[in-house]
């Protein structure tokens, strides 16, 4: 019986021993071809460094991946992608500033000149629609601890239930807050230059006009190979489904 | 004189389709109006909700076959359902445009049946055969879909004015002889002559005897070739007219007519309208009695097409001599405003140029003005607005665009142009705004195009590192933030936190959690409250308690002690129950107390006869006594 035991112990142990090493190697491959990435952008060969990047992106993504990969794409000329990959990085970082000034740098170049955004805009974009939902979730929970757990027995009754207001007051916020970012979750860069905004979703049909690379659009339904969007002037057409990718991965669409 | 008498018109009026059925056959007269109303809305409203038993859809093409520079009016008509959301499919040279929606009740045989219809046009790209698949329509009480429609679209016709008319025997059509006719429509231009473009303001007033109802089916359709006619407002002006002697409603529309072929063009204006004609009954008591007319008389339905007389207008070409370069078919009469900012500007700085146009005119072909001259310029795609301010073709279109020196030398941003061709004096005219001066402050120092590379300092490398010089087509872009150096955690996702399953779990745990939590706290609050509840509560602990000790007393034939546990309990649990101190429970109170044939009498005069006399109970007894003790006592509760 100790034997068998040993056996076991021996076996989960070397088990844990060559998965460690399986992952080690996976982390250790990914950070040399992101060190082989950065090291061709700081070469100039934005191409490759967009290569390599991408090819990453098969495996996972993160806020810094999408942050060089945005960075290749504005040195390497490519407003639309470089914004889109911009978007996608503040989606998982929303305080990151570097990905901020840069977006705002390549936005200026392009001549993407955006409207000054009002308080609540400013208020709701403080922070990203997971930290408004983590927030809701939070508060949530404490108000319903503060009523029913008597974890503060010798509190008064009106510190409990100022405390329950207070939460009260959190979550109405925070769940503006999070509708208000889940308006633009689905939205989409355009990322080819000279895209055509179309009355119906055909390709014989007539031309609204051009729409410049790297303007944000609202998709709202698709057809065949055409999505109807609105852009931010308030135009609505649609654009063919190459010309412009969702910032994240739609999940409600028809 | 504005009035809003005798009008049931469905978009305008807002009022729900039902209650407009109903009171369509309601007569018009003041005094009996009200009260007809409320006695037929009294005694018809407790069977509306029978009306929506089944649901059926109909959509029905006007024509089989419609030329190309024509449209052709779809109606989906829904029975038996209070709301219809048509989902019009996409169709490959056809675009669809919604025109309107009414609900209609009708009472037929003392059943209602409930209908709303939903007009669209059709306009096609091209000429050919269409089939408009099974469109699918959402109401209140489910989804349903309509048959494919197929249908022909020809080459265009030549100019000529024939006003649909809508199908059924009961359709008329309405001409000039405005005098003698309950509805007729006139088409006001301001000018007969307009060039190629030119915005002409026109006014279209649809006339309505007053003593009839009308429903209107459509907006005024333009007919004929060579004009458009600009989008309708929604909702009409209301006003009463006197016309030879005759008192009329009138609906008036302000638009504009722009011409866009050259030569002379015949057109008209239609309108789709059902009148409400009323119908004449003869009273019981003889004559025609004007109060039993304006309560029993029906209104009988009309559907007619009123069209325009024929108006013969002229497109005339712009002349060719002294065309400026870049005209852009900009007619009327305009200013023009600059502005730039900011003035003061690094080399690259993107400086917005604001040109606003005003005046009147057809804004609509108004471009951007240019730049006399692009040289040492990039220039971004414009954005523009329209601004509409005053009557019809005033207002202002204010165009922004982004410019960025290329030449750090240069002093001025170059003169705008913007060419127009005036009407009125029948000239072209060119608006020539100044040159800005600009200063563009030079670089303190020549930088080499280079990109920076942030390096991770716990690794001891440099912390920067100059870009080796490559060839690229396009210029590196200055004031990057540098790269990360580290990816970070490569498992992050593009999802929202609700839409992942982990915290979907988290989530629905949390809610458990909070349920069991609030029926704790709700059954504490009852328990907490319930005086009875606290005392059955008690009894049962007790009761447990004394058992136990009277079943040890009985394992060791305690006679003594099993007879005293026997004594406490029935004085705890009568205790409890008379709400008294329970040692001052004596045999007396229960012989006061208890029914004289209670087996606790004998129990308890045991106890107090072992306690005060010495007397014991053989094991048999004992037994005998246990099980009748637990049944009374529990009996209490």
């Amino acid at each position: 019986m100790t034997d068998f035991l040993r056996k076991i112990v021996c076996g989960f142990c070397f088990f844990l021993l060559i998965a460690s090493q399986l992952l080690w190697a996976v982390e250790k491959d990914t950070q040399v071809q992101f060190q082989n990435a950065a090291a061709a952008y700081s070469r100039g060969d934005y191409q490759m460094a967009i290569q390599l990047f991408e090819s990453l992106t098969g495996g996972g993504v993160s806020a810094p991946l999408y942050y060089n990969l945005a960075n290749s794409y504005a040195q390497a000329g490519q407003s639309g992608r470089a914004i889109l990959n911009y978007e996608r990085a503040l989606r998982l970082a929303p305080g990151d500033s570097d990905s901020r000034g840069n977006l705002e740098l390549v936005r200026k170049n392009s001549g993407l000149f955006q409207e000054e955004q009002s308080f609540i805009q400013r208020f709701v974009s403080f922070i990203g629609l997971n930290q408004w939902l983590g927030l809701t979730a939070t508060a949530f929970v404490l108000f319903w601890v503060v009523l029913l757990v008597p974890i503060f027995p010798s509190y008064k009754r009106t510190t409990r239930y100022g405390l329950a207001a207070a939460c009260l007051v959190v979550i109405v916020v925070a769940t503006v807050g999070a509708a208000g970012q889940y308006q633009h979750w689905q939205d989409g860069v355009v990322v080819v230059s000279d895209a055509r905004l179309r009355v119906s979703p055909f390709e014989s049909a007539a031309s609204i006009g051009t729409i410049q690379e790297g303007r944000m659009v609202h998709p709202e339904r698709v057809h065949n190979n055409y999505v109807l969007v609105v852009d931010e002037a308030g135009r609505s057409g649609w654009l063919a489904a190459e010309a412009f990718e969702f910032i994240a991965t739609p999940s409600t669409f028809h | 004189m504005k009035s809003r008498d005798n009008f049931s018109y469905n978009r305008i009026m807002k009022v729900p389709g039902f209650i407009k059925g109903l009171l369509r056959r309601v007569p018009v007269h003041r005094s009996s109006t009200a009260l007809g109303t409320v006695l037929f809305l009294l005694l018809t409203l407790p069977v509306v909700q029978s009306a929506y038993a089944e649901v059926e859809v109909t959509a029905s093409l006007n024509v089989s076959s419609f030329p190309l520079d024509r449209a052709a009016a779809l109606t989906i008509s829904v029975t038996g359902a209070r709301s219809s959301e048509p989902q019009m499919p996409e169709v490959e040279g056809l675009r669809f445009y919604q025109r309107g929606q009414s609900t209609q009740m009708n009472l037929i045989n003392g059943a209602y049946s409930a209908s709303v219809s939903t007009l669209f046009h059709v306009e096609a790209f091209r000429e050919g055969d269409f089939t408009i698949p099974a469109i699918k329509v959402v109401t209140g009480e489910g989804t349903v879909m309509t048959r494919p429609i197929t249908f022909t679209v020809t080459a265009p016709q030549a100019a000529t004015v024939q006003p649909q008319t809508s199908g059924g025997s009961s359709s008329a059509r309405l001409r000039s002889g405005e005098s003698d006719k309950v509805a007729f429509l006139r088409v006001l231009p301001v000018k007969e002559k307009s060039y190629n473009g030119e915005i002409v303001p026109v006014q279209i007033k649809v006339y309505f005897r007053d003593t009839i109802k009308a429903n209107l089916n459509s907006l005024p359709q333009l007919q004929g070739d060579g004009f458009v006619l600009q989008q309708l407002e929604r909702e009409p002006e209301q006003t009463r007219e006197l016309v030879n002697e005759s008192r009329y409603n009138v609906l008036s529309w302000q638009s504009a007519l722009s011409g866009i072929k050259e030569g002379v063009h015949q057109l008209s204006v239609d309108i789709a309208a059902t009148l409400l004609l009323p119908e004449q009954r003869t009273s019981p008591f003889g004559g025609h009695d004007p109060f039993f007319n304006n309560f029993f008389s029906s209104y009988s339905e009309k559907e007619v097409t009123i069209a325009s007389p024929p108006l013969s207008l002229t497109v005339l070409p712009l002349p060719l001599d002294g065309k400026p370069e870049g005209f852009s078919g900009a007619i009327g009469d305009f200013n023009l405003d600059v502005t730039a900012s900011p003035l003061t500007v690094n080399p690259g700085d993107p400086i917005t140029l604001t040109m606003t146009l005003s005046g009147q005119g057809n804004f609509d072909r108004v471009q951007v003005p240019k730049l006399a001259t692009e040289e040492g310029w990039k220039t971004y795609t414009p954005s523009s607005e329209l601004l509409k301010d005053g009557g019809l073709g005033h207002g202002k279109k204010i165009f922004e665009q982004a410019l960025v020196a290329k030449d750090q030398n240069l002093r001025q941003i170059p003169a705008i142009r913007f060419s127009y061709f005036d009407p009125l004096s029948t000239t072209y005219k060119t608006l020539i705004a100044d040159p800005v001066p600009l200063n563009i402050q030079g670089r303190e120092t020549e930088e080499v195009p280079s990109v920076a590379v942030k390096v991770d300092k716990d690794q001891g490398k440099e912390e920067m590192k100059p870009a080796e010089a490559v060839q690229e087509v396009v210029p590196p872009l200055n004031g990057l933030a540098p790269l990360q150096l580290t990816p970070g955690e490569l498992n992050q996702e593009l999802t929202p936190l609700f839409a992942r399953k982990w915290f979907q779990v988290l989530a629905g745990l949390l809610l458990l959690l909070l349920l069991v939590v609030l029926v704790l706290k709700l059954r504490a609050v009852r328990y907490a409250g319930n005086a009875r509840l606290q005392r059955e509560q008690a009894m049962k602990h007790l009761l447990l308690l004394r058992v136990q000790e009277i079943e040890q007393a009985l394992a060791v034939n305690d006679s003594r002690g099993f007879l005293a546990a026997c004594r406490r309990a029935i004085q705890e649990q009568l205790g409890l129950v008379w709400e008294m101190e329970a040692g001052a429970i004596t045999y007396a109170d229960l012989e006061k107390r208890l029914s004289t044939d209670s087996p606790l009498l004998p129990i308890f005069r045991a106890a107090d006869e072992s306690a005060y006399g010495g007397q014991e109970l053989n094991p048999q007894e004992m037994q005998g006594i246990v099980s009748e003790l637990k049944k009374e006592l529990e009996g209490l509760r």
